[in-house]
């Protein structure tokens, strides 16, 4: 008689909890129909945004200590390699800063319309989806205050494309990566200006994370491993000669022959991002 | 009883956005542990099949608005355990670590498996490797985790209902 009672005073509250949650499943879908966000969801990500930025924060602190007190003999070694690498880059900047005033003094004699010179937004990853296994590669940025971010902007970090905004709410935005399944772009070789396509490698599925295809290329394309990949700009998404990755291998699919496939090693390392750029779109 | 709800809420949110934010030097072949299962794990065996499904439908809420992730299965998936592991909670033994471990590396899978129905993987190998590998770390993070909230839930639970 007891365990009666208990189970329908259990059962009232059960029933009013299973109401509550498929009115807000309805509710979000019918808010993503209209490319919005629901109510309950806006809310949620405004108490769980800032929790994101404090675990990360703390992450960084953490990770920061621990690298200080166990490598700290090899950091005056990487100290010594990294001065040494900065004035080789300075270097090149003096070489690369020439070579742009040449080309840009060239380009308005020929008439050329010159990119508009628009500032990069640094913006912090907050959190991701799980890299492995899952339909989505996304992560969470957090822009700082005072700057606006769009959905349909890029992001790059400092060593090449990283994907782009796909949702913006307030202050943090999603960022769907070049390595998820539903991604593509258009990208050439830089040597040999060979254009293909770039979607996720098959192999990604396969446990070999992180790695792209390039398709779409003909049999006799020069391409080569080492030949770095930059974005094409034809895709109509991205802007050109943004780097992606370099060439780790070419290969004949066995049920094509007549065009070839490159696997692409890209240069962002999607399991280590901290800090990214978004370029506002024009 | 409010507080406990409410301290519920604010344990999921923060441990639903802990799950996003996860440091990648600690997780295992790349997945997170699932600390929201975690929270149902704990509430559920200890306070009853009741505020089990609340920690689910509040776990459930966090993941899906961080995760911008289909509410449906999460809500089934979450809810439903939560409920499960409350109808437990009086046959098996809560307050021991190890039976919470054990009950976390056995509900992640289940849940997991509940949400593939709503949301299939691309292809079933990385999901399997995926779904073991949160599991066992779920299982590892769940004993501190039980030791850190167990005496919270345990102060803010009406006297009559202190499980010793």
């Amino acid at each position: 008689m007891r365990i009666d009672t208990t189970a329908r005073q259990n059962l009232k509250p059960l029933l009013l909890m299973a109401a509550v949650a498929l009115v807000f499943t309805v509710w979000q879908h019918a808010a993503w129909a209209r490319d919005r966000i629901s109510l309950p969801e806006y809310i949620c990500q405004m108490l769980g945004g800032p929790i994101m930025s404090i675990a990360t924060s703390i992450n960084e602190v953490v990770r920061d200590t621990g690298r200080s007190v166990f490598l700290g003999g090899s950091l005056a070694a990487e100290n010594r390699r990294l001065r040494q690498e900065r004035d080789e880059l300075l270097r090149e900047k003096i070489l690369l800063t020439e070579y742009f005033r040449e080309n840009k003094a060239f380009r308005e004699k020929l008439g050329f319309e010159l990119d508009q010179q628009v500032k990069d937004i640094p913006a912090r990853v907050v959190g991701r989806t799980s890299a492995s296994g899952e339909q989505r590669c996304r992560i969470y940025i957090r822009v700082p205050p005072n700057r606006e971010i769009h959905k349909g902007d890029i992001v790059r970090d400092a060593a090449g494309l990283v994907g782009r905004v796909i949702e913006v709410k307030g202050k943090l935005a999603t960022v769907l990566l070049v390595i998820d399944p539903q991604h593509g772009l258009g990208a050439r070789v830089q040597r040999s200006r060979v254009e293909g396509v770039i979607k996720p490698a098959e192999q990604w599925h396969e446990g070999w994370p992180d790695r792209l295809s390039m398709q779409y290329l003909r049999h006799n394309a020069d391409i080569r491993i080492g030949d770095v990949i930059i974005t094409s700009g034809q895709d109509g998404i991205y802007p050109a000669a943004i780097p992606v990755g370099v060439v780790e291998a070419v290969d004949v699919p066995p049920e094509q022959t007549q065009t070839v496939v490159a696997t692409i090693r890209p240069f962002v390392d999607f399991q280590r991002l901290e800090y990214v750029w978004v370029i506002p779109q024009p | 009883m409010f507080w406990l709800y409410l301290t519920e809420f604010v344990l999921a949110m923060i441990l639903g956005a802990g799950q996003f934010a996860w440091p990648t030097w600690l997780r295992l072949f790349q997945q997170p542990p699932d600390l929201a299962a975690i929270l149902l794990v704990i509430v559920g065996l200890t306070r009853g099949p009741v505020e089990g499904c609340w920690t689910g439908l509040v776990t459930a809420l966090a993941i899906g608005s961080l995760g911008s992730i289909p509410l449906g299965g999460l809500f089934v998936g979450y809810m439903g355990a939560g409920a499960v592991l409350g109808l437990l909670g009086g046959r098996i033994f809560p307050n021991y670590i190890p039976v919470v471990m054990l009950v976390t590396v056995a509900a992640v899978p289940v849940i997991n498996a509940v949400e593939l129905l709503f949301l299939p993987p691309a292809s079933l190998g990385p999901w399997l490797t995926g779904t073991v590998s949160r599991a066992v770390i779920s299982g590892l993070v769940a004993a501190p985790l039980v030791a850190l909230l167990r005496p919270l839930m345990y102060y803010l639970s009406p006297a009559s209902q202190r499980q010793t």
